[in-house]
Order: C-alpha cells, then structure tokens, then sequence
C-alpha cells in the first residue's frame, strides 16, 4: 500500500507557471507545495523539505532537468524519492532520454490544471506498486508491470483490454490523453 | 626217379634252346638285349619290397635261434609237432600250380629264349618241382606205412631239397657258361658264399649241441646237409645278381623265393618245423607277389617285343629322312646357286643404271669398274676412267670420315669433272675382302650433294630468321613499349636475312601514335637515308593479296633502276603486313646482290610479318585501352561523389578526388593506408564484418558508414559498394559514396529547430491554459485576490505567444526572401530617440541607464523605419539584459563614408569567441536551457541581421570580454537629405500606416509594437550572448 503522498517539490524556472502549478497542486490536490527557481536553488532546499516527489522541469537556467535530477539522487535523504519530469520538451526522443536518465514519469506541458493533481496521484500510486512487485528495479519494467497489473485489477470486465496506454487514462478518468508512453499530452 | 626226370628235362630245355646257335641268336638279339638289359629300365621304383621279404624271411630265423640259445621255452613254435598235413600238402600244391604257370607264362612271354629267359624258365619249372616234393613229403604220414614214414619223410624231404639246390646251381652254371647273360659269376660272391656256408654250419652243429635230443623228427640230420650246401652255394651265387639287376617281376620273385626257401631248409635242420613251413609259404607268397607285378607291367603294354619292332621301324624311318633331307640339300644348293647368280645379274644392273656414281678400284686405287652415273658426273665416258687412278676425280682435301675397320667410311669433298669444274661430293666406301680376309678391292659410291647443300643453306638462313621472329615476338611481348623495341627487331631481321637495309612502311592509319615512321628502319652500314619505296599499284594488289614480292633492280624502268644502283641496291623484298587481316604497309629487305630467296625464307619473313601486325595490333589496342580507361577515370575522378576500390585486405586502389579532399590525406598518404585507418574506429569492427561477408557473398547493397577524415572531422557517408570478382576470388570491393554529413546535420538541426518552437509555443500556452482552467473551475471562488493575477498571467502569456509567433513569421519571410523593405530617408537621430523611449520602461525595470551618446548631425539614412525601430529595439533589449545593474547602455550615431553606422554598447561580460560565428544563428543554443531562463527563442539577433542585411546593411559585433559588447548596425546613407527630407518624411508616415493597417489583422502594426512592445516580454530577444550573464549568474 503506497504512503500518503504529501510533500512535492516543485522545480521549474517560469514564474507564471510556477504559480499556476503551485495552485493546481495545492489548490486543487491539496499538497503541500515547495518551489524552487532553479536545480541549484532545488539542491539547497530539497533536503529540508524532504519531498515525497519531485516535479521537475528540464528547461531551467544553470542545471538543467536531467542534471538537476541526478545532483538530487546523489543527496542520501533524496535518492529514493521518484522524480516526475514536468516539461514542454517531450518529444519521443527527449522522453525516452528523461527516462532512461530515472524519470518515473514524464507530465507534458501543457497541462489541465484542474487534473494534474489527479494525474500525480496516480503516477504516485503506480509507481509504489511497482516498488512492491518482486523484482521492480528498472524504471521501464517497473512501468510496464504496474501497467499490466493495474489493468487486472481495475479493468477486469473490459473485453476490449489489450495492450496500450489509453486505457489507464480511462480509468483514471484524466481529461488528457496518455499516449503509449506512458506521456499525458494535452489534445 | 621223378627227380631225374624233372633234373633232365630242365637241361634239355635249356640245352636245346640255348646251346645250338647261341652266337646267332646273340646276334640277331644284339640290339634288342641291350636294351633289354639296361638297368634303368628294369629297377623297380622302391627297394621297400625286397627289404620287407629279406627281413621276413630273417627275422623268425634269428628269432628261432635266440630262443634257442636262451633256452627259452617256445612252446609250439619250437616243438616238432606239426598242424594239419592236409593243409601244408595243399599249400605246397598251390605253390607247385603257381610255379608251373609262371613258367608258361615266361615262356609265352618271351618266345625266343635267351640264356637269361632260361634261368627264369628253369627255376620256373623247378620252383614247383620243389613244391610238390614238398607236397608229398607232407603226405607222408598219411600215405606212407608208420614204420617206411621215418623213410619215406626223409627220402621225400631230401629230394626236394637236392632238386632245388641242383637246378640253382644248375641254372647259374648254364648261365656262365653261355656267357650270354649278364649274371656272371664273380670271385667275390664265392668268397661271400663260403663265408655263408661255414657260419651254417656252425651254427646248425651249435643248435644241433643244444637242442637236439635224439628224437626222429626233430634231430639234426646230417644227410641233410649236403643239398643245403648246395642250395646255400646257389643261393651264394645268385644272390648278388638278385641284388644289382632285377630283370623283372616274376623273375625278382623267383629270386626272392630263394631266401625263404633256403632258409626253411635252416630252419628245418635245426628242428623248428613250424617256423621251417612258414618260411616254406613264404617263398611260395614271394613267388605269387612277383608274377603278380609281372602280370600287372605286361598290361600296360610295355612289351619287349612290341618295342624292339617300333625301334627298328624308326630307325628305317630315320635312315629315310637322312637319306631324303641329303637329296634336298642338294637341290636346294644347286637353287641357290641359280638365285645367286641371277641376284648378281640384277645388282649389276642396279648399279648400271643407278643415279648415284659407283666406282670399284684395286688396292692399288686403278679404277676397275665404275658406272655410267659415275662417269657421267664427272664428264668422263666409262671406258676412259677404266684403269685411271682413282684420283683423277679429287679436286682437294675433303673431310674424311673412316668408320672403324671393316666398316663402310663417308667422307665428302670437292670432285672435280674432266672440264674442271668443282662440286660437293659425298663419297661412301667399304672394302672387299677375299676368302682369306685380305681386301682386294674398294667399293665408292659418290653422291653429288650440290642440291642438298643448297636446301640445307636456305634452311639454315630460315632458321636464323626464325630466330630473329622468334627473338620480336619476345622483344614485343616483353618490352614496355613497340617503339623501344621495333628497331632491335629490325636489325635482327636484317642480320638474319644478310640484306642492307630493312625498313617498315606504314600506311597512315595503320599507326597513328605521332611517331615518325622513318624511325622503324635498320641499315647494316652508314646512314639511313630515310628514302621510302614508291610502291607501283601492281606491286601494291600483289601486297594487298598476302603475297611476298621480290624484285631484281635490273628489272625495273630506267629511271627507278638509277635511284636504287646508286644506294647499292640489287634487289629486294617486299613483305606485306595484315593488321586485323586490313594490309597495312610492308617490311622492305634491300639487298646488296641479287640471290634467290626460298621458300622457306619468304614464309619465315612472312611470320616475321604476322608478329610485327600483331605487336601494332597490341599497340592499338593498349592506346584505345588507356584513352578508355582514362575518360573513365576522369569521370570518377571529377565526380562530387566519393570514389573508391579497396582491395580484399583493405588497401586503397583507387580514391577520386572528391574522397581524397573529403579525407584530407593526399594519394600518398593513402598509399600507406588502409580502409580501416579512415573508418571511424568504432565503426571499424563492423567494418569488417560487412567487408568479409560482403566478399563472400558478392556485394552488398546500400551502405551506410562513418569516416575520420586526417584532421578528425567525422564524415558520414551512404552509398553502394560492390565487390569485383577476377577468376571466383574477389580483388576489390568498389564503392560510390555520398557525403551525407551535412544532410545529417540539417536534420538535426531541424529536429532541433522543431523542438525548440515547440517547446517556446508550449511554455507561454502552458501558463495561459492552466491560469484560464483555473480561473474557469471555480476552485478559486474564494480567493478572488487570485483572479486578477491569474488574468495577468494569461494576457501576459498570450502577448508573449503572439511576439514569437511574429518572430517565426519574419524569420519564414526572410528566410524565404519574402519581406519587403521600404527605402526611405532615416533620420538617425529620431529613429535613435524612439528606440530608447520605447524600450526606457524595460531599462529601469532592470536597472539599467540608458543613453545616446555620438551622435553626428543630420545623419540619414536609406531603410525601412519599422524595421529598424525593430532591429535597435532586438539589440537593446539584448544589452539592457546583459548589463549589470547601474551600467549604462549607450547608442550612437556616425557617419562612415557612405555610411550611416549606428552603435549599442553595454558594459557587460563580453561574448566568448566560440560562440561569436554562431551569434546571429536562429535557435542559437549550445545549452537550450540558459536560452530558457530568460524565456527568449534565440531568434532576436537572428532576425536583426536579417533586416539589416534586408535594407542592404550589415550588422557586426566588438567584444571584450569583462569590459563589454558593442554591436554595430550599417546602413547607406541618404545622398540627397535636405532636398526631399520633407516628402519623404511624409510617404514615410503614410507607407507605415499603410503597412501596419494592411498586416493589422495577423500582426501587430509597426509603429504600435514599437511603442506599445512591454520590455518585460520581449523574451525573444536571445543569443548566445546571454550565457556568460548566466554563468554568473544573473537572470
């Protein structure tokens, strides 16, 4: 069963968009929301807060996302914390970089404010499910067997089930699409 | 009494064959005897039988006499006692019948009795004499009264004995004195016999000492001694010829008989009846055996007779054939004789009418015969040479050539004829010898060898043109080019064929390589005058036909006769030359002297000819080959694609020009290289791979791969490569790249350029659509102080989208050449003054001064206002936010020449050099995430040079880092100002309002963006000159 996700910090370089992220997550999914600037400032600021999960956008001043995301990981309290790219770039290639790098997820911009609470929660959930089956140690297994197994459980009676990342958006009942890559696109 | 009879009747017999004409029969007999008694023929094949009947008959005797010596008690075999007398009757009997058969049987056998047919008859007749003797003295005891039996046993015992011991000696004693057979009595066998008779006697007085007791029967009887003497003395006599010459069966067991016989009569006197009678049935058995085998060799027809008759045929036979074969031999001589000497009449006649010269001289060389050939030869009649010395034909020394003794000699030399003419003569001679081996005469037989010689000269001059053809194909094979090697050939030919000069003519087309055909001669002395042969049209169709052509000069016209006397010129011989079977000139041999050429020679300059036809024909082909090649490799050479053949273990064979410029190396370099020094290496292992399999397999489609050119530039490149193959091995793989670095790189950049709009539409939409939903769920109802931020966000967002989207239009425009530019008069000084207002709000925002500093009066300049407004507003923008905090931002105005340039300086932290080439590029982002930070899309300075080099200015940049940037913007300057200020100033105003009303509904009007444009937004302001701000930190 996954902890109570509480705590996120938010890492992204766009004073707009940090306030209407920071209102989205807090506003709408009742989180308790830290923002940070840039990946260094994120550095500082991290350890205090101990975050649950971490949004982080890969186009930033200084670090970048990427190299943000593995400063965080080598501080001991963060290594463990997913980390959820929230970012504009996300074509198929950039994605998979993000991925491969240890992105659990990848959220892209833009995004329905009113549902990326939801959308976090789930990335939350998922990936603690993942973290309990057995041999859960690659991001990309791990997303593919919370996959499946969120399908036997969820979507049982559904005939039509087959592979794909459609069907989680049905059954998270997000407004975006998700694309087979596990990527939410605003369509 | 029956004794006498038998005793009388034997010596009739033999008497009465023998002895009345013994020398005749003897005679007559002569041959057939010998025969008959050659040893050979009558020794019997083993000597086992008659060591078997010896040792029967011996053994029971010395057994009997052992036993009695030791005094054993034999029982019944030493008893006297005797068995049935009805049986040793019968056998006895028996061995009488027996005997008196074998008698007539040798007698039917042998019709003319010889003394040696008598003793076989005599002791035939006497055997069963004996037996039956035997047989009644074993009926005694049944016929005779008890009290006459002791008598009677002894009587009939006696008679027997006597009678057989008679008729032996009896028989030997004829025999010698007939001297007719072959048994003769010899003083050794006397002695032998004596020696045997004594040891009888001993020891039968011995056993009578110990055995006898005094009974009847079985005591020693002395009366009994008198015929075993006798019978041991035959015995004795007979013993000896029994073992030297057995003459045949019956006669051999009549012999063996004896043994037994004489010792039954031991055995007898010393008392062992049984063993006695046994020995007695053993004669009898020996007797059997050998009539028995007589029997059998009669059956097999070797008959005396029948032999004697065929020998005697025979001998006729032969005797005849002797006869009939001397006849023939002297028929066949007398044959011969007559062939001998018509074969002599024959030969005579052969050599009388033979070609060739024979002559016949006596030891003392006088001609004594010699033929009509011979005499003719040398102009002489036959009867004129008879009797001459045999010299009178030499004419000198020639070579003399002596076989070995006794054999034929050849020799030639020079003859000479009765007129005194000389010719070559071939001479071979051989002596004749007498009965007694001295020679009486040698034999000459001469041959005039005129004509052979001069075959085997023209042959010979054949020969060395061969060698000469032989000596050009070589020199055209193997000498790098024709021209080097023709004028060694053509001396050889000329020395091969003895002439003057030889020169080759060519017809034009036939060599068209630029070279002086003159240069294609050879002249034995002196220098060649280069004079070429007029060839007469008949010459020519002779030529033309691959016919040789030989000419005499003293059969030409007048005129043509001078020209070629005076170069020493007598005759000479034209060769026509086929190339690819078209006539194409001839070789030329003039010759010093007239002489004739055989045909042999005119063939071999005819080769001489093909070879050098062929040589052209290979020169033509090579000149066509490498014109060929060269247009290909020209073509290769100055095609924009990459050109290259690698052979299988890597090594370049071929590189166009294009590859090697691509490379970096020159052909040299790539001499000591190999593929694999200019494949990426890490594109190396695959390399090979691909290579390998591409040999085995023949070619390989498209490919695609990564070079390293000599300065380290990576040079991707696709094409085809396939592989050539020479005899199923592969020798080059050959390839045809294209160099799709560049393309490669314009896609990346694309998909960055792709990339990076996408993510600057996103970034304000993302703002505008979050802060919009927000405000649309109603969430925030009650927290409307978030209503008029969230507002903001969006309108600020949404002007930010609209100035990128403007942007990306320009950069589309101008990229595409499609903007247009007005050319009016600028006032340097009001476009400079409304630049600063417009962008003074941004300036204190970020706490920046802002002033104009130079500024030359009455500055104009040719451009479009708008645009420029738009340019200084990109560079100020630009400055202000590169400016520490409290730094000023100066523009200026000069004049240059022609020129109007207008400066903007900040005092920042200057621009790094690597990245001032790539300043003005769209998207201009070594790391996207700086561009970022200050929310531009790296398209401002890009648009800027644009514009400016759009109105036909430029735009350049001074940089120092740590002490500032200053960018400079020229433009032409106005020529005519002060004349046509005014109107311009208003067409100005009114192409502005024109423009911004007709572009209002997509874009912002000019004017209004200038005035209107929010320092704060204009974030599309970006280059790489904000990263050294970043890198400290600011932003």
């Amino acid at each position: 069963m996954a902890p109570e996700l509480v705590r996120i910090l938010l890492v992204e370089d766009e004073v707009d968009i940090q306030m209407v992220a920071q209102m989205a997550l807090e506003d709408v999914g009742g989180f308790e929301v830290k923002v940070c600037a840039s990946g260094a400032e994120a550095l500082e600021e991290a350890p205090a807060f101990e975050p649950h999960l971490i949004l982080l956008d890969f186009m930033m001043p200084g670090m970048n996302g990427t190299k943000t995301m593995s400063a965080l990981r080598r501080l001991p309290p963060l290594q463990d914390v997913p980390v959820v790219f929230l970012t504009a770039r996300a074509q198929l290639n950039e994605v998979a970089e993000y991925r491969r790098e240890g992105a659990i997820e990848v959220i892209v911009k833009p995004f329905d404010p009113m549902s990326l609470a939801d959308r976090v929660k789930e990335i939350w959930q998922q990936f603690h499910r993942a973290s309990d089956a057995p041999d859960a140690s690659e991001p990309e297994v791990a997303e593919q067997s919370s996959i499946s197994q969120a399908e036997s459980d969820a979507v049982e009676p559904d005939p039509k089930s087959g592979v794909g990342g459609n069907r989680r958006g049905r059954r998270g009942g997000l407004k975006p699409g998700h694309d087979d890559r596990g990527v939410v696109a605003y369509e | 009494m029956g004794d006498g009879d038998v005793e009388g009747s034997k010596w009739v017999t033999e008497s009465g064959a023998s002895s009345p004409d013994p020398s005749s029969a003897e005679k007559d007999q002569a041959p057939a005897a010998a025969r008959r008694f050659d040893p050979s023929r009558y020794r019997p094949a083993s000597s086992l039988p008659i060591v078997l009947i010896v040792l029967l008959s011996v053994l029971p005797s010395v057994a009997a006499l052992a036993l009695r010596l030791l005094d054993v008690d034999g029982g019944w075999i030493l008893s006297g006692e005797f068995q049935n007398p009805m049986v040793h009757a019968l056998l006895s009997w028996s061995a009488a019948i027996l005997g008196l058969a074998a008698g007539l049987f040798a007698y039917m056998r042998w019709r003319i009795l010889s003394g040696a047919e008598l003793e076989t008859v005599a002791l035939a007749l006497a055997l069963p004499t004996v037996a039956a003797l035997d047989a009644f003295h074993a009926l005694v005891p049944e016929l005779v009264p008890t009290e006459q039996m002791e008598l009677a046993l002894a009587i009939t015992w006696n008679a027997s004995r006597w009678f057989l011991a008679v008729t032996l000696v009896g028989g030997v004693v004829t025999a010698w004195v007939t001297a007719t057979s072959p048994l003769r009595l010899r003083w050794g066998g006397v002695v032998r016999l004596t020696v045997f008779c004594v040891l009888f006697l001993a020891a039968g007085a011995l056993a009578m000492d110990l055995s006898f007791d005094g009974d009847s029967v079985s005591s020693l009887r002395l009366w009994e001694l008198g015929p075993l003497l006798v019978l041991v003395l035959g015995a004795g006599l007979w013993m000896p010829a029994l073992l030297t010459e057995r003459r045949h069966g019956l006669n051999e067991g009549l012999y063996f008989a004896f043994v037994p016989l004489i010792l039954c009569q031991l055995e007898m006197t010393l008392g062992s009846i049984f063993i006695g009678h046994w020995q007695q049935s053993l004669a009898y058995g020996a007797l059997l055996a050998g009539a028995l085998v007589e029997y059998g060799r009669a059956q097999k027809g070797q008959d005396g007779v029948r032999q004697e008759r065929d020998v005697a045929a025979e001998e006729l036979r032969s005797k005849t054939a002797e006869l009939a074969r001397i006849d023939l031999q002297r028929m066949v001589q007398e044959e011969k004789h007559r062939e001998a000497e018509e074969q002599r009449r024959m030969l005579a006649k052969a050599v009388e009418t033979m070609s060739l010269g024979v002559t016949i001289t006596d030891m003392n060389s006088k001609i004594i015969y010699v033929n009509p050939a011979d005499a003719r030869a040398h102009g002489y009649t036959v009867a004129e040479l008879l009797g001459q010395d045999s010299r009178i034909y030499s004419a000198g020394e020639g070579t003399r050539r002596k076989g070995a003794d006794g054999e034929p000699w050849a020799r030639e030399r020079i003859n000479r004829t009765k007129s005194g003419e000389i010719f070559p003569v071939r001479l071979v001679s051989d002596r004749v010898f007498n009965e007694s081996g001295a020679p009486t005469a040698t034999v000459t037989i001469c041959e005039d060898i005129r004509e052979r010689i001069r075959i085997r000269e023209a042959l010979e001059r054949r020969d060395r043109i061969l060698e000469a053809v032989a000596f050009a194909a070589e020199q055209f094979l193997y000498e790098s080019t024709w021209e080097a090697s023709v004028g060694g050939v053509l001396a050889r030919l000329g020395e091969a064929t003895v002439v003057q000069r030889v020169y080759l003519d060519l017809i034009n087309e036939a060599y068209p390589f630029g070279v002086d055909d003159i240069a294609f001669s050879w002249c034995k002395e002196g220098e060649d005058d280069g004079r070429h042969l007029d060839l007469e049209d008949s010459w020519e169709a002779v030529l033309r036909a691959g016919e040789v052509l030989s000419v005499g000069v003293q059969d030409l016209p007048e005129q043509d006769r001078l020209d070629l006397h005076q170069r020493g010129v007598a005759a000479f011989v034209l060769v026509p030359l086929f190339v690819r079977s078209q006539w194409q000139g001839f070789l030329c041999f003039e010759a010093a002297t007239t002489r004739e050429w055989s045909h042999a020679e005119l063939e071999a300059l005819k080769t001489a000819a093909r070879t050098f036809g062929v040589a052209i024909q290979r020169r033509q082909d090579e000149e066509t080959l490498a014109a060929s090649e060269s247009k290909y490799r020209e073509l290769l050479e100055s095609a924009n694609d990459l050109v290259q053949s690698v052979s299988p273990d890597g090594r370049f064979q071929f590189v166009n020009r294009a590859w090697k410029e691509a490379l970096g190396y020159s052909a040299e370099e790539l001499k000591e290289l190999t593929i694999w020094d200019v494949v990426k290496p890490t594109q190396s292992e695959p390399g090979r791979d691909v290579l390998q399999s591409m040999m085995i397999d023949d070619g390989l489609g498209r490919f695609e791969a990564v070079f390293a050119s000599k300065h380290g530039d990576e040079i991707a490149v696709e094409g085809v490569v396939t592989c050539r193959y020479q005899d199923g091995l592969p020798v080059a793989a050959q390839g045809i790249f294209r160099d799709i670095t560049e393309r490669r790189m314009i896609d990346r950049m694309k998909q960055e350029f792709i990339s990076t709009v996408s993510h600057e539409l996103r970034t304000p939409l993302t703002s505008i659509i979050a802060s919009l939903g927000l405000l649309n769920s109603g969430r925030l109802a009650d927290k409307p102080e978030r209503f008029q931020e969230l507002l903001s966000v969006a309108h600020r967002n949404s002007t930010r989208l609209l100035k990128l989207i403007n942007n990306l239009l320009d950069l589309q425009k101008l990229a595409a050449r499609k903007m247009t530019f007005r050319e009016d008069p600028i006032a340097a000084d009001s476009i400079l003054e409304e630049a600063v207002a417009g962008i003074q709000a941004f300036a204190d925002q970020c706490h920046v001064g802002l002033q104009i500093g130079h500024m030359e009066p009455d500055l104009e300049m040719i451009g479009d206002r708008d645009r420029m407004i738009q340019v200084l507003n990109n560079l100020l923008s630009n400055a202000i936010k590169f400016s520490p905090a409290e730094e000023m931002v100066t523009v200026a105005a000069l004049s240059r020449e022609d020129r109007v340039v207008i400066t903007v300086s900040d005092n920042g932290p200057g621009i790094p050099e690597e990245f001032q080439s790539r300043l003005f590029d769209q998207f201009t982002q070594a790391d996207p995430s700086k561009t970022r930070a200050s929310g531009g899309s790296g398209l401002g300075l890009s648009i800027a040079k644009g514009l400016v080099e759009g109105m036909g200015g430029q735009i350049s940049l001074d940089t120092r880092i740590g002490s500032g940037t200053t960018f400079f913007v020229e433009l032409p300057a106005a020529v005519d100002v002060d004349e046509e200020e005014g109107e311009e100033g208003e067409a100005d105003e009114e192409t502005g309002a024109e423009l911004g009303e007709s572009t209002g509904s997509q874009v912002a009007p000019a004017r209004g963006r200038v005035s209107t444009v929010d320092p704060n937004e204009d974030e599309t302001i970006i280059s790489m000159r904000r990263r050294p701000l970043d890198s400290t930190g600011s932003g």
